[in-house]
C-alpha cells in the first residue's frame, strides 16, 4: 500500500500534469517534477479536483435529464424499474468494455513500466498502479452511471440507504470484473495476435451479451404499443442480465453479484503477480533476401500514408476504435424500426473515436519527431494521412451501416441527410484529436493525449454531434411536434452546424499553426 | 559545404549555442568534440533543420536552411544520437519508408541494403522495431542512411552501442565515403576515432567553441596528444587530484 501510494503520488498523477507550453521536452518536464517534488501532493488533489470537476457537468445533465423521466414514470414503478436496469446495464457495461479496453493494454512496456521495473517494488503493485490509471479513464463513463442512478432514486423515491449500497456492489462488481478481465486480457497474452483477439472478443461479447438477453424476453404487451422500444428495454430486464443483479428484487441474484464481486477480486489479486508486462515477441527468422524481396504499397501509397496504414492495422486499440461504434451501430438496427436510431449512436461514438484516431496517428509521429524532421518532407505531407485516414474510414463505415439497413430493408431516405453532416463531424474531430495530440499530449505512450484535454475533445465531438442529430431525429420520428418545438429543433440544428464549421475552421488553423512551430 | 554564423540557441535564459561559425569544406571529415553538456547534439539538431536556432544563419551545400531546408535535408543524411524509428514498422520496412520519400532506385538500393547488412551483421530486418535493441536500431538507422549515400553526413557518436566490428567498419566506411567527396560532420567522445579519423576538429566547451584545427596542426602546436590536448582545454581541475580524493 505504501509503495502504491509512493507511486500514485510522483508518478501517476503526473499524467494529469497540464503543461502551459506548446513545444515541451522530456528534459524540460523531468526538471519540472524534480523542483516541485514538495508541491506534487497538492497538485495531485488539484488535478483530481480538476477532473472530478470536469465530469461534473456531465453529471448533473445526466442526473437532470434521468430524474425528469423518473418523476413522469414514478406513477408506474415497474416501468420506471425496468428502464432504470437498461440504462444501468448499458452503462455499466460501456463502463466494462471501456475499462478493459484501456486496462488491457496498459500491461504493455511503456517507458514509464521499465523504468518501475527496475525499482524493488512488487509486480501486484505494478498492476494496480496501471488499472488505476486506466481507472480515471473511465470517469466519464461513471458520472453516466451515478448521474442516473441519483436520477432514478431521487425520482422515484426508492429507499435510499438500501438503494445506495447496491449502487455501490454494483460499482464494486463492474470494477473488480474489468479488472480481472484487463489481467486477463492483457497481462498474460504475450503474442499480438492474442490481444488482436481479445479485441474482437470484447467486441463479440457486446454482441452475444445482448443477443443472449434478448432472446429471453418477457412479457412485451405489458410495455405498451411500441413492441420494438419494449423489446430493447427488456433484453436488459432478463434475469439473465448480470449486470442489473446488484438492483434484483431476488436476493439470490444479489448474493450472486456479491460472490462473483469477491471471486474476481481474489482472482485479480491472484493473477496481478504474474503480470509480465511484456511487449508482444514474435519470431524473426527470415533470411534478408527472403524480407528484401518482398512486394509493398510503400511508394505506391507514398510513404506517410503507407506507414500509417500499417499503425492502423497493427494496433489493437485501432481496431476496436473502429469496429465498436459500427457494431453497435448495427445492432441497434436489429432492435429498432429505422436505421435512424442505428446511425444516431453510431455516429455519436464514432465521432469521439475519430479524434481518438487523429490523435493516436499524430502521436506516434511526435514520437519519433527527430525522425521525421530530418526528413525531406513538408509538414503538410506528414499530417495529412493523420487527418485523412481516420475520417475517410469513419466516412467507409458509416456507409456500410446504411448499405446493412438497405439490405435489411430497414434504409431511410433520411439517413442521406446524414453522409454530409458525417463527414464535417469526422473532419472536426480529426483536426481537433490532430490538434491537441501535439498541443496537450498524454503522458503515458498509448494516451494521445492529456486528460483535460480528452474532456474538451469528448464535450465538443458528442456534444455537437449530439445537438445535430437529436433535433433531426425528433423531426422525423416523432409526430405531432408543435410549432415552437419544430422551430426550436431545426434552430438548435442549424445553430450546431454553423458552430462545427466554424470549430473545424478555427481547430483547422490553430492545428496548422502547432504543428509550423514543432 | 557546412557554414554557420553566428549560430545560437537558447532555452530560456539559459544557452546551450553560444554564436558559433563553423565552416567545413567538401571531402572533410570534421570531428566536433566537448565534454557532456557541451553542446554538441544541440548544434547538430540545428545544423540539420530539427531544432529552430535563436539566433546565426546555416547554409548546407550553398543553401540557406531557412528557405531551401527540403532541398537539402534530401542530399543530407543524419544519423543521431537517439535513434528515433516508428516502433510500429519492421526493420525492411523502414527501411522501404525510406526508400519511397527519397524516391530511391528499389532494385540499386535493395542491392546496397544487402551488402550493409551482411557488413554490419544485421539479420533482423523481419523484426519490429519497437523490440529492437538500442545498438540494433542505430545500426538499422545507420544503414538507412548509409544506402542512400548522401553529399553530407551528419552523425552524432555514431560509435557508441556499436559492437567491435561494426564500428570499426563504420569508420573506415566514412573515410571512403569522405574520399568520394561525402562531407561529414560527427560527435564523438572517443578521441583516437577522432585523432586517426578527422581531418579537423572543433572543441566545444559551454556552448563556445574553444579551440578548432586540423589535428597535425594541433598535436604540433602543443606537442601533445589530442587527449591531452582536449582535457587541458576543458578540464578545470586536474584529473589526478580528482581520482585521489574519491
Ligand atoms: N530541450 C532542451 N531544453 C532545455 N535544455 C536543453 C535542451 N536540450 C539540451 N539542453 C541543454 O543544453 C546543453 C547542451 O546539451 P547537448 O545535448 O547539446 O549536449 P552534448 O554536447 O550533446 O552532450 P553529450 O556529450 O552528453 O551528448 C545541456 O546543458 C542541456 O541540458
Ligand atoms: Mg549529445
Amino acid at each position: 500500500m505504501r509503495e502504491l501510494s509512493i507511486l500514485l503520488r510522483y508518478l501517476g498523477f503526473s499524467i494529469f500534469q497540464e503543461t502551459n507550453q506548446t513545444t515541451q521536452t522530456s528534459s524540460r518536464r523531468f526538471r519540472r517534477r524534480d523542483s516541485e517534488k514538495k508541491g506534487t501532493r497538492n497538485r495531485a488533489m488539484q488535478y483530481i479536483t480538476i477532473l472530478l470537476l470536469s465530469s461534473l457537468p456531465m453529471a448533473i445533465f445526466v442526473f437532470y435529464s434521468n430524474y425528469r423521466v423518473y418523476v413522469t414514470l414514478a406513477r408506474f414503478p415497474q416501468v420506471a424499474g425496468i428502464f432504470f436496469n437498461t440504462t444501468i446495464s448499458m452503462f455499466s457495461l460501456f463502463y466494462i468494455v471501456g475499462f478493459v479496453g484501456t486496462g488491457m493494454y496498459s500491461f504493455s512496456r511503456t517507458d514509464e513500466i521499465e523504468l518501475l521495473l527496475t525499482l524493488p517494488i512488487k509486480t501486484s503493485t505494478l498492476t494496480i498502479y496501471s488499472l488505476l490509471i486506466s481507472l480515471s479513464s473511465q470517469l466519464f463513463t461513471l458520472s453516466f452511471f451515478v448521474g442516473s442512478a441519483l436520477g432514478y432514486m431521487f425520482g422515484v423515491h426508492v429507499p435510499a440507504l438500501p438503494f445506495i449500497l447496491r449502487t455501490l456492489l454494483q460499482l464494486y462488481f463492474i470494477t473488480s470484473l474489468s479488472a480481472l478481465f484487463s489481467v486477463l486480457g492483457g497481462g498474460l497474452s504475450s503474442k499480438s495476435v492474442v490481444r488482436k483477439l481479445n479485441v474482437f472478443m470484447t467486441l463479440a461479447l457486446v454482441f452475444v451479451y445482448f443477443g443472449f438477453t434478448y432472446v429471453q424476453g418477457i412479457n412485451v404487451e405489458e410495455l405498451g404499443n411500441n413492441a420494438n422500444i419494449a423489446r430493447w428495454l427488456s433484453f436488459t430486464n432478463s434475469k439473465y442480465n448480470l449486470l442489473s443483479w446488484a438492483y434484483s428484487d431476488d436476493v439470490l441474484f444479489v448474493v450472486l453479484a456479491v460472490v462473483l464481486s469477491i471471486l474476481a477480486t481474489v482472482l485479480f489479486w491472484y493473477m496481478s503477480g504474474k503480470v509480465a508486462f511484456e511487449n508482444t515477441q514474435r519470431k524473426y527468422k527470415k533470411q534478408n533476401s527472403e524480407v528484401i524481396k518482398k512486394q509493398s504499397y510503400a511508394s505506391f501509397l507514398g510513404g506517410f500514408l503507407w506507414k500509417d496504414l500499417k499503425l492502423l492495422v497493427r494496433n489493437e486499440q485501432f481496431i476496436f476504435l473502429l469496429l465498436y461504434p459500427f457494431i453497435f451501430g448495427i445492432f441497434m438496427m436489429f432492435v429498432s424500426p429505422s436505421s435512424l436510431s442505428s446511425i444516431m449512436p453510431f455516429i455519436v461514438i464514432a465521432v469521439f473515436y475519430c479524434a481518438m484516431e487523429a490523435g493516436m496517428l499524430t502521436s506516434s509521429e511526435m514520437q519519433s519527431k527527430e525522425l521525421f524532421l530530418t526528413l525531406p518532407v513538408t509538414k503538410s505531407t506528414m499530417i495529412l494521412p493523420k487527418v485523412t485516414v481516420p475520417v475517410l474510414i469513419n466516412i467507409a463505415l458509416f456507409l456500410l451501416v446504411d448499405i446493412v439497413a438497405l439490405i435489411m430493408n430497414k434504409f431511410d431516405k433520411v439517413a442521406l441527410i446524414f453522409i454530409p453532416i458525417s463527414i464535417l463531424l469526422f473532419a472536426l474531430s480529426a483536426f481537433i484529436g490532430a490538434y491537441y495530440s501535439i498541443a496537450k499530449p498524454g503522458k503515458a505512450k498509448r494516451q494521445p493525449f492529456s486528460n483535460i484535454a480528452t474532456f474538451i475533445i469528448e464535450g465538443i465531438t458528442i456534444g455537437l454531434a449530439f445537438a445535430i442529430l437529436f433535433p433531426i431525429t425528433m423531426l422525423f420520428e416523432t409526430q405531432n411536434l408543435k410549432e415552437w418545438q419544430v422551430l426550436t429543433c431545426w434552430l438548435v440544428m442549424i445553430g450546431s452546424i454553423v458552430v462545427s464549421i466554424l470549430l473545424s475552421y478555427s481547430y483547422y488553423r490553430k492545428l496548422k499553426k502547432v504543428i509550423e512551430m514543432e | 559545404m557546412i557554414r554557420s554564423v553566428g549560430l545560437t540557441k537558447k532555452f530560456g535564459d539559459f544557452i546551450a549555442v553560444d554564436n558559433i561559425n563553423l565552416n567545413v569544406n567538401q571531402g572533410e571529415v570534421f570531428g566536433f568534440l566537448g565534454p557532456n553538456g557541451a553542446g554538441k547534439t544541440t548544434t547538430i539538431k540545428m545544423l540539420t533543420g530539427t531544432l529552430r536556432p535563436t539566433s546565426g544563419s546555416i547554409e548546407i551545400l550553398g543553401m540557406d536552411m531557412k528557405n531551401r531546408a527540403i532541398e537539402i535535408k534530401r542530399r543530407m543524411g543524419v544519423a543521431p544520437d537517439e535513434p528515433k524509428i516508428y516502433e510500429h514498422l519492421k526493420g525492411y520496412e523502414f527501411l522501404e519508408f525510406i526508400m519511397s520519400i527519397y524516391k530511391l532506385d528499389k532494385a540499386e538500393t535493395k542491392v546496397k541494403i544487402e551488402e550493409l547488412c551482411d557488413a554490419f551483421e544485421i539479420d533482423y530486418l523481419d523484426k519490429l522495431a519497437g523490440e529492437m535493441s538500442h545498438g540494433m536500431r542505430q545500426k538499422l538507422m545507420l544503414i538507412s542512411v548509409l544506402m542512400r549515400k548522401p553529399e553530407v553526413l551528419f552523425l552524432d557518436e555514431p560509435t557508441v552501442g556499436l559492437d567491435a566490428k561494426s564500428a570499426k567498419i563504420l569508420k573506415e566506411l566514412l573515410i571512403k565515403y569522405a574520399r568520394e567527396g561525402t562531407t561529414v560532420f560527427m560527435t564523438t567522445h572517443i578521441l583516437e576515432i577522432a585523432e586517426k579519423m578527422c581531418d579537423r576538429v572543433a572543441i566545444i566547451n559551454r556552448g563556445q567553441i574553444i579551440a578548432e584545427a586540423s589535428v597535425s596542426d594541433l598535436k604540433q602546436k602543443y606537442q601533445a596528444s589530442l587527449e591531452d590536448i582536449f582535457l587541458a582545454l576543458t578540464a578545470t581541475n586536474d584529473i589526478k587530484d580528482i581520482v585521489d580524493s574519491l
